[in-house]
């Protein structure tokens, strides 16, 4: 196996990983990954299943958390140890499946566990619904996307749309890094070259983003950079115009 | 207008109001007007609040995706316990019924515990609970003279034609309903039993969450048992809600809660405890014969879910032609 890497000089650095181990029961899942995460920045991050890609997000999501190694969030070091901690720090995670609650409303899912409130007793807090119900339009047209009623229910939506909804939560939200997991798979064509293009407006909105997947005909036209892993291993960390399609495809392989 | 009719219908609970209204003008007509008499409407509101409460806390917990299989227990161990301490401790009516509610908070808090720390299912879980709690009550089985010494009108107070009872449902049933469909502890509610991982994603305590809607759920169960209890004179006898798990998980489900979490409401919770109690009460005034009693029972049960699923089947289908327009714009 070959490995290739070139030193990417890249303006600002907003999220960094030194040195990350991780082990599940033995199986040395994620062996000393080092990456830098430059701000405004499509970062594809690639490889075969069983390669890592999960391990990693999982810990930049705050859902594990690292056996060794240190990660830093705007040049300090950060201890993540709940999905809470990364939102938080405005990190942001969409997974493949479990994003939203398919039986509730559009604004539900935008605001769970940040609802408006505009009271509160003790622990529970009225939620303001005219204000959810608002901002949740809001935060949809943002994205291009318009819709009649925010209370529509999830099921009720294209695999395309709901990845829009996702993406319209992290934005609203003020995320400076957003994860996303396989966010084409499943998806048309069609609705494909839509996800595309609201990752590919991250950019202009100041979010770095992070795009898994194992196809890298996805995230190839809109990456900035790819990081190849392999076995738990990095193989690649790569600016796009230093590499090809080919050179990456046989390094996955 | 078909679309108002798709989001009166799509609200959980709807449904099985519009059959719980179907099948009281049935029995309106079939004893003819027997059925809404002042005492059958007395003895109605009189015996719903009792299931009803349970059946709340049961719906909720259901919202959340686990079961309760031990609410007829613990509805017989807060108003057993209430009267042991009475009989056998120098503690007031009051600090007993305290009491009596913190037991059946312990029972949902060990329900909770053992179902999250331990991945027991709920329903495994609830089930050995069923038979611990029970054979505590029977150990636990008191007599004593002093029953009148009990705050029941506080509970049960007879206004006519309602009773306290009644009003005290009113209170659980608005406040829970505020706090499931209008709090941020509702929505956590909701996305937890409708996606845990998600809910998890999003940062959201489910485990708290869960163990919350078993503690409430059992606070409820023994609640409704103290005022059956009061009730019946306050006397408690050791079978006091045996049967009551099966009862309230048909109510729950007549009144459109999902089996699987995520999807279900107060309101639905009311209408099918009401279904349930009325459905009893409307056999026996049709002069149902005593040997099908059961089996007019349980087709209406099936009855009304199959009817509860067509309506939001359809109303799915209205749901599915407004999206294929959306689609292109």
């Amino acid at each position: 196996m070959s490995s290739i890497s070139k030193n990417n000089n890249n303006s600002s650095v907003i999220m960094e990983g030194k040195n990350l181990n991780k082990w599940y029961k033995g199986i040395h899942a994620l062996k000393n990954v080092s990456f830098e995460l430059g701000e405004k920045e499509v970062v594809g991050l690639v490889g075969d299943n069983g390669a890592g890609k999960s391990t990693l997000i999982k810990i930049l999501s705050g859902a594990h958390r690292q056996d060794e190694g240190q990660i830093f969030f705007q040049g300090n070091e950060v201890s993540l140890s709940s999905p809470r901690d990364s939102m938080n720090l405005g990190i942001e995670t969409i997974y493949q499946y479990t994003a939203l609650v398919p039986q509730m409303s559009i604004a539900r899912n935008i605001f769970i566990g940040r609802e408006p409130v505009l009271f509160r007793l003790g622990p529970i807090a009225y939620i303001d619904y005219k204000k959810m119900g608002i901002e949740a339009l809001e935060a949809l047209r943002n994205v291009g996307f318009e819709l009649r009623s925010p209370d529509t229910p999830i099921d009720e939506l294209s695999g395309g749309e709901r990845q829009g909804v996702t993406i319209a939560r992290a934005m609203y939200f003020k995320t400076k890094v957003m994860i996303l997991d396989e966010p084409t798979n499943h998806l048309s064509i069609k609705e494909t070259n839509k996800v595309l293009g609201w990752v590919e407006d991250l950019k202009h909105q100041g979010i770095t983003a992070i795009f898994i997947t194992h196809n890298l005909h996805h995230v190839y036209p809109i990456a900035d950079k790819l990081i190849v892993l392999s076995r738990g291993e990095k193989i690649a960390d790569i600016k796009k115009e230093d590499t090809s399609i080919e050179e990456l495809t046989n390094l996955i392989v | 207008m078909k679309l108002l009719l798709k989001k009166i219908i799509d609200t959980p609970g709807i449904s099985a109001l519009i059959i719980l209204i179907l099948i009281l003008l049935a029995f309106q007509i079939y004893t003819g007007g027997l059925f809404f008499n002042p005492y059958n409407i007395e003895l109605i509101l009189t015996i719903w609040p009792e299931l009803g409460i349970v059946v709340i806390g049961v719906v909720i917990l259901m919202i959340a995706r686990e079961f309760d299989l031990s609410v007829g227990s613990t509805f017989a161990l807060s108003p057993m316990l209430m009267q042991y301490l009475f009989a056998h401790t120098p503690l007031n009516p009051w600090s007993t019924i305290f009491l009596g509610l913190a037991a059946a908070a312990l029972v949902g808090l060990v329900n909770g515990m053992l179902t999250i720390y331990k991945r027991i299912p709920s329903f495994i879980v609830t089930l050995g609970m069923l038979f611990i709690v029970r054979s505590i009550v029977v150990a636990l089985v008191t007599r004593h003279d002093k029953a009148d010494e009990f705050p029941m009108d506080f509970f049960i107070y007879d206004f006519g034609l309602i009773r306290a009872s009644f009003i005290w449902f009113i209170g659980i049933t608005l406040i829970l309903g505020y706090v499931l469909h209008r709090t941020n502890f509702g929505n956590w509610i909701y996305a937890t039993g409708g996606q845990t991982e998600a809910a998890q994603n999003m940062g959201i305590p489910v485990n708290k969450v869960k163990i919350g809607c078993f503690m409430l759920c059992s606070v409820l169960s023994g609640f409704a048992g103290i005022i059956q209890s009061f009730r019946a004179g306050g006397f408690v006898l050791p079978n006091l809600g045996t049967g009551m798990e099966l009862e309230v998980i048909a109510a729950a489900v007549v009144g459109g809660t999902a089996l699987f979490g995520g999807y279900g409401s107060v309101l639905g919770a009311l209408v099918g405890a009401l279904l349930i109690r009325t459905i009893d009460n409307g056999f026996i005034m049709s002069r149902v014969p005593i040997e099908y009693f059961r089996t007019a029972l349980g087709l209406m049960i099936i009855g009304a879910v199959l009817v509860n699923t067509d309506l939001q089947r359809w109303a799915q289908g209205i749901r599915a032609g407004n999206n294929s327009d959306k689609k292109d714009t």
